[in-house]
């Protein structure tokens, strides 16, 4: 038992001569052994009397307890309508999706629908039937002046813009006599 | 609801604080019928026996107790948990009283006559009072604990976050640094 335990239960002439050890550090001698004893009687009874708690605090909490029950039993309805709305949501989103994509699109949810706001209708690539192959040949270097050179043009691949703006130019340079006059002076 | 409130009274504290958690009123009401006035009384002796305040830092427990119940280890005894908050609490009123607000130190006892004569019980609960009120804020929160809540010394091992050992050793100075401070009455008869 601890020295402060024996103070509080025995009286000086009751310890055991191990115990009167045990306390000696604390306590010399009867009159010490004492009023440490008092001192410890009257801080745990008569030293201050703790008045009682109101009871607004208790009432004040009850209340933080009820609205704390309140929330809980509201939170799942809410958070299964939300839910219930966000699967909906996202399953009509897939579904619409899925309808509206043509056979052999490529799948590219993300991208799909940024391409159709930005790319002008009359630009959009036709799939199938796949163009022409046509072979590109370089365009012939001007030479001096021959009026009998014909040049023949394929039609361009579709997506390759430099092809496009060349075969452009080249087909009315080409076409216009005046024009090509006016190159081969040029030279 | 009487049927209702045996059963909360039925409950341990690690069960009350679950469904005081989940918004159950009447395992509230035990838990605070338990332990609200023994915390209010801590408050109370640690905290200048300022009733106001040691009512505010009860309701502030109570809170946090609310706040924190689903993070309740319930291996740990509740007890020791709310004393540790409510030791943490006032740590943190000491901190914000810059300029403790003491008592007149009394000299307990130095001008009593030295005499054999009784003295008045109150006259020593005044310099008892006196000598609690001049200890430091780690030193009268392990008396109030020890003498005045009766607790253990693992339950305040583990409130004061100290070794065992520690706590012993300092409750042994403690009880020689107060009775130094009531050495006058040492031979004076006081038992009525």
């Amino acid at each position: 038992m601890e020295a402060e335990q024996l103070i509080q239960d025995k009286e000086w002439g009751s310890l055991t001569d191990a115990e009167r050890a045990a306390v000696f550090p604390l306590a010399a001698d009867e009159q010490e052994f004492n009023l440490l004893k008092k001192m410890l009687l009257v801080a745990q009874t008569g030293l201050e009397d703790v008045p009682r708690l109101s009871a607004g605090v208790h009432q004040r909490l009850r209340e933080a307890v009820a609205a704390r029950e309140r929330r809980i039993v509201r939170l799942p309805r809410w958070s299964y309508a939300a839910a219930a709305v966000l699967v909906l949501a996202v399953a009509s989103w897939i579904f619409l999706h899925q309808s509206s994509r043509k056979p052999g699109q490529p799948v590219t949810p993300g991208y799909a629908h940024a391409d159709k706001k930005t790319r002008p209708a009359d630009t959009s690539v036709q799939a199938t039937p796949p163009p022409q192959v046509v072979k590109i040949t370089k365009p012939a270097k001007p030479r001096p002046y021959r009026s009998s050179h014909k040049i023949t043009w394929s039609a361009p691949l579709p997506f390759d813009p430099p092809a496009i703006v060349l075969t452009r130019i080249n087909t009315s340079v080409g076409a216009n006599p005046s024009l090509m006059d006016l190159v081969a002076e040029a030279y | 609801m009487a049927a209702r409130s045996s059963h909360y009274q039925n409950l341990s504290d690690a069960a009350l604080v679950r469904e005081t958690g989940a918004g159950a009123t009447g395992a509230f009401d035990e838990l605070y019928g338990r332990y609200g006035q023994k915390l209010f009384s801590y408050f109370y002796r640690m905290l200048w026996k300022n009733r106001e305040l040691a009512e505010d830092q009860t309701q502030e427990l109570f809170l946090k107790v609310l706040r924190h119940a689903g993070s309740f280890d319930a291996d740990r005894p509740f007890s020791t948990w709310l004393y540790s908050m409510a030791h943490n609490m006032c740590k943190n009123e000491y901190r914000k009283e810059e300029v403790r607000q003491r008592p007149a130190a009394i000299a307990a006892g130095k001008d009593l006559p030295q005499t054999e004569k009784a003295l008045d019980l109150k006259q020593f609960s005044s310099a008892v009072a006196n000598a609690l009120a001049n200890l430091t804020e780690e030193k009268h929160s392990l008396f109030v604990l020890r003498f005045q809540e009766q607790l253990s010394v693992p339950q305040i091992s583990a409130i004061m976050q100290v070794p065992e050992g520690t706590v012993k050793s300092r409750i042994f100075y403690l009880l020689k640094e107060l009775k130094e401070e009531l050495h006058s009455f040492k031979n004076i008869y006081l038992y009525p």
